[in-house]
């Protein structure tokens, strides 16, 4: 099994920032004899180790696309110190519907078994409902790159042209001549 | 690929001459590339329909580019747009300073041109920047003043597709002066923040 795609909550609840997960690696530096998910951004490893919360919103199984991705794929891992398990999708379904913003940060390491197989949680059904009232049926948008953060469908069409042009009989750029040290 | 890397990063020549398909990275000197553009003067928006107006305004230019982009974004897939600045050999750079000098009755002197190459070299002409001559296999240039006044936002696949169909090779500055001419745009950008700042 195979993760296809995560996202961290936003500790502000402003969003998700999307993580780009690299599956079969090992990483015995934080928890030996453990197969993990190398997860590019989200918080430092270091939070994780003092013991502090987070959750992930993950997408597993064999989704031929991201963009093809429904609402209800997506289930949610919460991490706890140094564990963390995955809630059912009927309650994980409204953390979902807003935008994401991916920011590059530190490699962590989610734990393979416990993605795979999620524990139970506790209480987590506190943080899920923060987010209540947003649509079931809406799904994510298409999946913004690792690193940086997507605006979408920020631009508007004013007019749009066909153009007959033949580059070659194009006038050529020219440059604009400053003389000047101190004139930028 | 590692080998290629080394070579290129031991080598003491700014160019390397890549293939027509080769995936885009920065550094990377495009001929004759088509770019629309929008005039420099105001626009006057009234009297007419907005879009017309806006039709009639585009400009269409041909110029030799450079990538600016950075190359782990292009090669990473992360941007759909590539960040491009125009440039021209300095010859032809060398005649439009001579005109302008003319147009300000002054005298283009040898001595002068010097002394602006001079100035672009040390960095205190701040919108300009010198690319070595150079010359890879088949390929070769002379000496290109690049000008980052003027910044074009091409999309990826409409600037990739011209030369692939043309199947012309192309020349990429190799990694060593492509890092030390790309450290020139954010110092050109900041000279422009700053003094906006100050006014």
């Amino acid at each position: 099994m195979t993760i296809e795609a995560l996202r961290e909550d936003d500790p502000k609840r402003m969003g998700y920032k999307a993580l780009m997960v690299t599956s079969g690696a090992t990483n015995t530096s934080l928890i030996e004899q453990e197969h993990f998910y190398f997860v590019h951004g989200g918080r430092q490893a270091d939070a994780f180790e003092l013991g502090e919360d987070s959750s992930f919103v993950v997408c597993v199984g064999s989704v031929s696309s991201l963009k093809e991705i429904q609402f209800a794929d997506w289930g949610t891992c919460v991490w706890r110190g140094n564990k963390f398990g995955r809630l059912s999708l009927s309650t994980s379904e409204h953390r979902l519907g807003r935008s994401a913003a991916a920011i590059m940060h530190p490699i962590i390491a989610l734990s393979r078994a416990n993605v795979e197989e999620p524990a139970n949680v506790e209480n987590v059904s506190e943080t899920v409902s923060s987010l209540t009232g947003v649509s079931p049926e809406t799904e994510f948008e298409a999946f913004p790159r690792r690193g940086t953060y997507c605006l979408a469908d920020t631009e508007r069409i004013l007019f749009s042209q066909n153009l007959e042009l033949k580059t070659s009989d194009l006038p050529r750029w020219k440059p604009r001549v400053i003389d000047d040290r101190h004139t930028p | 690929m590692i080998g290629t890397h080394l070579k290129e990063l031991m080598s003491d020549s700014w160019y390397s001459h890549v293939e027509a398909q080769t995936p885009l990275t920065q550094g990377d000197l495009i001929l004759d590339c088509p770019v629309i553009a929008w005039p420099a003067g105001p626009l006057n928006l009234s009297g007419s329909e907005e879009s017309e107006i806006l039709k009639g305004a585009t400009i269409a230019i041909r110029a030799d580019v450079v990538v600016m982009t950075q190359a782990c974004d292009l090669e990473n897939n992360k941007v759909d747009k590539v960040i491009l600045c125009p440039h021209v050999s300095v010859s032809d750079y060398r005649t439009a300073w001579e005109e302008e000098k003319k147009r300000l009755k002054q005298n283009p002197t040898k001595k002068a041109w010097g002394s602006l190459l001079a100035d672009i070299r040390d960095g205190y002409i701040w919108n300009l920047a010198i690319l070595n001559a150079g010359e890879s296999d088949d390929l070769k240039t002379e000496h290109r003043a690049v000008d980052f006044h003027d910044v074009y936002t091409i999309p990826r696949g409409f600037l990739e597709s011209p030369f692939k169909q043309r199947g012309h090779p192309r020349l990429r500055l190799n990694p060593t002066y492509r890092e030390i001419f790309h450290r020139r745009l954010p110092g050109f950008s900041c000279v422009l923040v700053c003094r906006s700042l100050l006014q």
